[in-house]
C-alpha cells in the first residue's frame, strides 16, 4: 500500500539508500527527495518537506532500469505497484482516468545516474526477501532452483 | 514421432503430463531442467493484467520471480517501453513462453505449458 506522511526514514536494514531522487507517480512530479531500499520496505522522503510513502514489496509487481530516453526523458528505476495509489490527505481526482487503474507507475531518477544498477540490484535483493505465501513451490523446488547468470 | 497438439485445455495439460511423465523426473528434477532449457533464451512474460514484457532471461528462482535482460513491454501487441534490467515479481506471471521461431512450436508451447503446469500443486509429485 502507498501511505503518504510525515515520514520517518527507515533506520535498520536498509539496503541502498540514493539522495537526490526525484520521483514521479504516473507522470506527476511529486519532488525530490532520498530513495530508501530497505529489507522492510521501500520509503522515499521528500527532502523539502519531510513527506514520504513507503511501498511493500509484495505490492512492486515490477521493477526496471530505464535508460530509453525516447520513452521517457531521464535515466530511471521505473515501478510498477499492482495497486491504486492512495494518497491520504488528498482527494483523487474524480475526473483523473488514471484513477479507474487498479496500477500505479512511479519513476525515481537519481542525479547520479551511474547508481541505476546498484538500486536495481538492491531492490531485486529486497523482493526475494518477501515471497508470496500463496504462490510458492515446495521447499525441495525452490532448494532445487536458484538458478541465476 | 510427431505428437500432434491438441489445441483444448484438455489437449493441452494432458501435454503437460506426457512431458512429465516422459521425462521421468520428479518434480524438482523437471523444474530444474525447464529453467536450464530457456535459461538465457529469449522469452515472453505474461503478467495477470494482459502486459507482455519480451526479454533474455536472466533469473527465475522458485518463487517464479523472473529477471529479465534487453526488457521490452508490449501492451496490445504494441511496443510500449524498453528497459533493461527488470525484474517480475511471481504472483503477477501468468506464464513465460519463448520467442525464437526457429524452435519447433510444439517445443514452444510445452515451455509454456510446463512453466503453469510447475506452477501449480496439481501435478502428482513423484518423489
Amino acid at each position: 500500500m502507498v501511505v503518504f506522511s510525515n515520514f520517518p526514514p527507515p533506520t535498520e536494514g536498509i539496503k541502498h539508500a540514493q539522495p537526490l531522487t526525484a520521483v514521479t507517480i504516473n507522470n506527476q512530479e511529486i519532488g525530490k527527495g532520498t530513495l530508501f531500499i530497505a529489507e522492510s520496505r521501500l520509503s522515499w522522503v521528500n527532502d523539502i518537506s519531510g513527506q514520504g510513502f513507503s511501498l511493500e514489496y509484495e505490492h512492486i509487481a515490477l521493477h526496471a532500469v530505464s535508460r530509453d530516453l525516447q520513452a521517457y526523458p531521464a535515466e530511471c528505476l521505473y515501478i510498477l505497484v499492482d495497486r491504486a495509489v492512495d494518497r491520504d490527505n488528498e482527494e483523487g481526482d474524480g475526473d483523473d482516468p488514471d484513477s479507474q487503474t487498479e496500477e500505479t507507475e512511479m519513476r525515481f531518477t537519481p542525479d547520479d545516474k551511474g547508481m541505476l544498477d546498484a538500486m536495481y540490484h538492491a531492490m531485486c535483493e529486497c523482493q526475494s526477501l518477501h515471497p508470496d505465501p500463496n504462490n510458492s513451490l515446495s521447499e525441495v523446488c525452490r532448494s532445487a532452483i536458484r538458478w541465476c547468470g | 514421432d510427431k505428437v500432434k497438439l491438441e489445441n483444448t485445455a484438455n489437449g493441452r495439460i494432458n501435454e503437460a503430463v506426457k512431458i512429465k511423465s516422459y521425462l521421468k523426473m520428479s518434480r524438482k528434477e523437471a523444474l530444474s531442467q525447464f529453467i536450464q532449457q530457456i535459461h538465457g533464451r529469449p522469452v515472453v512474460v505474461k503478467l495477470n493484467s494482459g502486459v507482455d514484457y519480451r526479454g533474455v532471461l536472466a533469473c527465475l528462482d522458485g518463487y517464479m520471480n523472473i529477471a529479465l535482460e534487453q526488457t521490452e513491454e508490449y501492451v496490445n501487441g504494441q511496443l510500449k517501453n524498453k528497459y533493461g534490467d527488470a525484474f517480475i515479481r511471481g504472483n503477477n506471471v501468468l506464464y513465460i513462453s519463448t520467442q525464437k521461431r526457429r524452435l519447433p512450436k510444439i517445443w514452444r508451447t510445452s515451455v509454456k505449458i510446463a512453466y503453469q503446469v510447475l506452477s501449480t500443486d496439481e501435478v502428482n509429485e513423484s518423489s
